[in-house]
């Protein structure tokens, strides 16, 4: 959960319109601070397909073939404010990991830790015919043949890198345990980090604003 | 796919469905409070047309009534009383507390039975002391009333007045009148005494105020509706209404409002006072009624008179309109003369040779009293008189200049007199007896003021030549202090230059050694 800073939006517009220079030199600032992690999060995603089929491409299907390179290009930082998500919030900057075998890469098993749930089969006896249908279609059902497939999958993943959980629950907060800040690439990044880049990032912001109400002479 | 992404110093502002859900209580809130102030308006509207509609229907049942009535007379050879009539109605009207709705009806009917206006008032307030007596209806007493006149008394005798059957056989009116005003006489008035005569009368106030506001309503609409008249306004009616209403309204919620304010009942009584905005608009309305109303039906003849007058009128402000064009264009065309006139003037003053030659001569002289003669010469040739008031005034201040100077010259010159004069008396003083020690102590005096006073009779020839004044000190470096009113600046450097000029020559340098 990301820490709350309020009149950062406030703050950023001011910064454009009365003291651009000002807004410029904080982006950077903050691009400074951001670069390290994704420089190490893009060091957590490993150099070839940790199941060597993936890495190749695939005839049929749209599961995305993986690719080190677009994995690694696909992790990055932001500097500018996000669209406010569904909560009516939004983040004056964000690391992401945007290419999808890099997401794969990165979420893979952190729901279900052994693979997804093999969907049922029903065997179907039609005279002259012996036909096998699985009895669901969505996706939160394993469809491969192997039911074992997902399952091996983290555990190949898993052998790369293990899912590293960014979020620190403090004792006595309110409402329920988040679990999608984990992760394989930049939630690893961000949880070694223990907090000291988010902690600079507040203190760039809290200094460009103090500059900001001294260039326009508020205090 | 799930974003994969770490949110950095995020920050809640609240997303597009919180601010659509705020606008949207807004807007309602909005909305409603306009959707209020709309309804008000209406039932205000609503109360006004209906009431407007009551009067217009008040006014045009009176109105019917007293041409009826008006008819009345005129068929029975009393038109000449109409006015008497409408007065004596009213007046009874106000004061039994009985409609004129009621009055009129039953007035006719007695005139139209009787066909004498003095009886049918008489059988009127008797009907009224009769109904007010037995309680009956007004115009079933006159009914009554107009039919006995006309030889049918059993009406009468139903309407249990307890007339005596004998006297009602005989149809003698005179008795029967003389019986039932025994009987009943006073009733009409003793009913109006009490409080249900006030109400009455009340009620009467209140439809004649109806009748009188659906006139004014009925006149407004007329001169709203132009040509078409009021059938052609009933739209325009409740349009007008409707607005009246708003305006009404919106008058009274001003007040209401303004009396919440402090220090704002100036502004309220300035609306609602006696001789507030309010009643000066009622008063402008009474006025242009009064100039308006003023009208009387005109035959064709006299329309045809009075349309030869306003033409006639017309003609004639045509022609004075005319004439001031004429008049007009004569002082435009004499200015244009006058501007000419002027600038030939002008051209000839370039040529004129005596004149060329003045101010040649003013543009060489350099003297000021030659340059002022010259100036005295223009002005003459030019009869300018402004430029002689000008000279006249320059001529008087040199004059007032010279006196003054004139007099300081004299002040000073009789100061040195008397300062000679002691000087000659102290001399004298100290001649005399040079053999003693005192004398020999005098000589050495006079001598010494020999030594210190300068020349004086020499100052004083100088003095009265240049007219500069010296003063002289005791000690033994006299200062002299030269008062060079007369002297400008260039000759006392001139004069200070050739001192200095001439110490040099001597060879008493002014400067150090080694100065350069």
């Amino acid at each position: 959960m990301p820490t709350e800073v309020k009149g950062g939006i406030e703050l950023r517009k001011a910064l454009r319109k009365f003291t651009p220079d000002l807004a410029k030199e904080t982006q950077k600032e903050m691009a400074g601070l951001l670069k390290p992690i994704t420089a190490k999060a893009r060091g957590f995603i490993p150099g070839v397909a940790p199941l060597s089929s993936w890495g190749k491409p695939a005839s049929t299907g749209k599961f995305p073939r993986y690719s080190a390179g677009e994995a690694k290009r696909g992790i990055g930082y932001k500097t500018t404010p996000s669209r406010p998500n569904r909560k009516g919030f939004r983040s004056l900057a964000q690391i992401n990991n945007k290419s999808a075998a890099g997401a794969i890469y990165e979420t893979a098993g952190r729901l279900n830790p052994n693979g997804r749930e093999q969907a049922k089969r029903r065997e179907v006896n039609i005279p002259g015919m012996n036909s096998v249908y699985s009895t669901s279609t969505g996706k939160n059902y394993g469809k491969s043949n192997n039911p074992e497939a997902g399952s091996l999958f983290i555990q190949a993943l898993n052998a790369q890198g293990e899912i590293k959980n960014a979020y620190k629950r403090t004792e006595g907060e309110a409402g329920r345990a988040s679990r999608k800040m984990k992760g394989r690439a930049i939630y690893r990044a961000w949880a070694e980090d223990q907090g000291k880049t988010n902690a600079a990032i507040i203190k760039a912001i809290e200094k460009s604003r103090d500059k900001f109400n001294k260039a326009v002479g508020y205090n | 796919m799930a974003d994969v992404k770490i949110d950095i110093a995020a920050e809640f502002t609240g997303n597009k469905a919180f601010k659509q859900a705020e606008t949207a209580s807004q807007k309602m809130e909005k909305q409603v409070a306009k959707l209020g102030k709309q309804l008000l308006g209406v039932f205000a509207a609503g109360k006004l047309i209906s009431f407007g509609k009551q009067a217009a229907k008040a006014f045009a049942a009176d109105e019917k009534a007293a041409r009826s009535l008006s008819l009345a007379l005129a068929n029975t050879g009393n038109a000449f009383a109409a006015i008497e009539v409408e007065k004596f109605i009213g007046d009874l009207q106000r004061a039994t507390g009985v409609l004129d709705d009621q009055l009129r009806p039953a007035f006719r009917t007695l005139l139209t039975a009787t066909g004498n206006v003095k009886k049918s008032q008489d059988g009127l307030a008797l009907a009224l002391d009769i109904a007010a007596g037995t309680g009956k209806d007004l115009g079933a007493v006159s009914m009554a009333l107009a039919k006995a006149y006309g030889g049918q008394t059993t009406a009468l005798s139903r309407l249990g007045a307890g007339l005596d059957k004998a006297t009602l056989k005989t149809g003698d009116m005179d008795a029967i009148v003389g019986q039932l005003t025994e009987k009943f006489r006073g009733q009409a008035l003793a009913a109006a005494e009490g409080y249900a005569g006030s109400m009455a009368k009340l009620a009467v106030a209140s439809e004649n105020a109806k009748e009188i506001i659906g006139k004014d309503l009925l006149d407004a609409m007329q001169m709203i509706a132009g040509k078409d008249g009021i059938g052609g306004a009933t739209t325009a009616m409740e349009g007008f209404a409707t607005q009246v209403g708003n305006a009404i309204y919106g008058v009274g919620v001003l007040i209401a409002k303004l009396k919440e304010i402090p220090g704002a009942g100036v502004v309220s009584d300035f609306l609602t006072a006696p001789t507030g905005a309010l009643a000066l608009l009622s008063m402008f309305g009474r006025n242009r009624k009064i100039s308006s109303a003023g009208t009387p039906a005109q035959s064709p003849g006299q329309r045809k008179a009075i349309d030869k007058a306003n033409a006639d009128a017309l003609r004639l402000q045509r022609e004075q309109n005319s004439l001031k064009k004429i008049d007009n264009d004569n002082t435009t065309r004499k200015l244009v003369l006058t501007a000419d006139e002027l600038a030939l003037k002008e051209l000839e003053k370039k040529f004129d040779v005596e004149r060329v030659g003045l101010y040649a001569a003013l543009n060489q002289s350099t003297e000021g009293e030659t340059k002022m003669r010259l100036l005295s010469l223009i002005a003459i040739h030019d009869q300018n008189t402004a430029m002689a008031g000008m000279i006249k005034k320059a001529n008087e201040a040199e004059d007032a200049f010279k006196q003054l100077i004139e007099a300081i010259r004299a002040s000073i010159r009789a100061t040195l007199d008397r300062i000679a004069a002691e000087l000659t008396q102290l001399q004298k003083l100290t001649t005399t007896g040079a053999n003693t020690p005192i004398e020999q102590q005098r000589a050495v005096i006079r001598e010494k003021l020999n030594l210190a006073m300068p020349d004086i009779s020499a100052l004083q020839n100088n003095l009265r030549l240049n007219g500069v004044g010296i003063n002289t000190a005791s000690s033994g470096s006299p200062t002299y202090i030269i008062n060079a009113s007369g002297i400008g600046d260039q000759q006392i450097a001139s004069v200070v230059q050739g001192a200095i000029q001439d110490l040099n020559r001597y060879g008493n340098s002014t400067t150090y050694a080694g100065a350069i």
